[in-house]
């Protein structure tokens, strides 16, 4: 039974909670002696809540935007490049479906590069070797640091590898609740199939007798 | 603090450009959400979301200064939905038939256990996205102005053009429709406890 003692208005201030002092009081003591108005007010609050359970798709990853300065400096780099392989004679060539490219410097300047570059390297590495033999200096303070840096990593991994478990336990978990979601459907779909199966059977059975009936009156 | 809505309006129209961009920034989750609430579709809902702030950024000399920088974008988008329904044979996305046919899931003994909640609340989720769609179209964009934007009463009345009482009219309509429709598929408040399947429909 449909009551119209109240507005439609004064149900939805009610519902929102943003009802004036003298609506509320009025739709208060309404309530409390109208059984079926009770009702439509517990509905109108249920299907409010089945309404949060909407939420929205994930955000669309944005496009990284490039700084203003990326593009200038891409063409720069590129236009240098260029620059050093004309100047130092490169030849670049698409010759029968084949492309190649040529540097300019001699085979015997190209070892001379390399013999330098080696030589700096080999350099740098003595040194290298040199420092690390030496005892470490290392002051108090920076110990203090080193140790938690240690403990910053050590609790970053901890952390990091909970989250892998706790992911790997969502996917585990939707996965299992597609699997039993799939089956109950199925078994609906076999229950239905089995009632229409049912059925058939039944008309048989009746078309059968109905046609032994007319063989025994003939 | 930041700059409010109007200020970074008036910031714009003096050459701040990269006011426009807070603007966009601050808004533009909401205006999406709003549109794929409205004609249900994401990719539709992005082209709605860049066409208003497009819209809003040309039409900013002639916007009136009494009106919320806020409200007037959630006009041009509404109006941009409401275009994209119109222009559907259609005008909603899911016809009342398809509801119809949604058929409520078991939640028997022999199912029950790890994972069950979270397919019910993919279930109850797709239920009420169906309904939503089935509402009309002036009771739908109320319903996701107040649920989902949690906009005022006033501010919706601003954005529809119509007076508070119509914006809750509108509303108590709509979640009685609501209500009624999540009632059938199982999701009533006396049938949540007790979900069967339904026999489907022949064709």
């Amino acid at each position: 039974m449909q009551c119209h003692a109240l507005r439609d208005e004064d149900k939805i201030d009610r519902l929102y909670g943003e009802a004036d002092a003298e609506t509320a009081r009025k739709v208060a003591e309404h309530l409390t002696t109208c059984a079926a108005c009770r009702e439509e007010m517990t509905g109108l609050r249920e299907a409010r809540k089945h309404l949060a359970a909407w939420g929205l798709p994930a955000e669309p990853r944005p496009r990284r935007a490039l700084p203003a300065w990326a593009l200038p400096a891409a063409a720069a780099v590129l236009l240098a490049l260029a620059g050093v392989v004309v100047l130092r004679g490169a030849e670049v060539s698409f010759d029968e479906g084949r492309f190649s490219a040529r540097l300019g410097s001699s085979d015997r300047e190209v070892r001379r590069l390399l013999a330098e570059q080696e030589a700096r390297h080999t350099r740098e590495m003595e040194t290298l070797r040199a420092s690390l033999a030496r005892p470490a200096t290392v002051s108090p303070a920076s110990a203090v640091s080193l140790g938690d840096v240690e403990r910053i990593v050590r609790d970053a991994e901890a952390r990091a590898d909970e989250r892998y478990a706790a992911r790997f336990q969502q996917v585990t978990d939707r996965a299992e609740a597609q699997r039993r979601l799939d089956l109950a459907r199925v078994s609906a779909s076999l229950s239905y199939l089995e009632g229409r199966t049912g059925q058939h059977l039944a008309r048989t059975n009746e078309l059968m007798n109905e046609m032994l009936q007319a063989s025994y009156q003939r | 603090m930041g700059r409010s809505d109007e200020q970074l309006v008036e910031d714009c129209l003096a050459g701040d450009v990269a006011a426009f961009d807070v603007l966009v920034d601050r808004w533009q989750r909401k205006i999406r959400g709003a549109a794929y609430r409205i004609v249900g579709s994401e990719e539709e809902a992005q082209d709605i979301c860049q066409e208003a702030f497009l819209k809003a950024y040309r039409g900013l000399p002639s916007f009136k200064r009494e009106a919320r920088f806020s409200s007037w974008l959630y006009q041009i988008a509404l109006n941009l939905s409401r275009d994209r329904l119109r222009r559907r044979k259609n005008r909603s996305w899911v016809s009342l038939d398809d509801i119809e046919e949604v058929r409520p899931l078991a939640a028997t003994g022999a199912h029950a256990g790890r994972g069950d909640d979270w397919v019910e609340s993919r279930e109850i989720q797709r239920l009420v996205t169906l309904a939503v769609a089935a509402l009309p179209d002036e009771q739908r964009e109320v319903v996701v102005l107040k649920e989902y934007q949690g906009l005022t009463f006033p501010e919706i009345a601003e954005i529809q053009g119509v007076p508070l009482s119509t914006v809750k009219t509108r509303l108590y309509r709509g979640l009685s429709l609501l209500r009624d429709r999540l009632g059938r598929q199982g999701l009533g408040e006396n049938l949540t406890q007790e979900r069967t399947y339904a026999v489907p429909r022949t064709s």
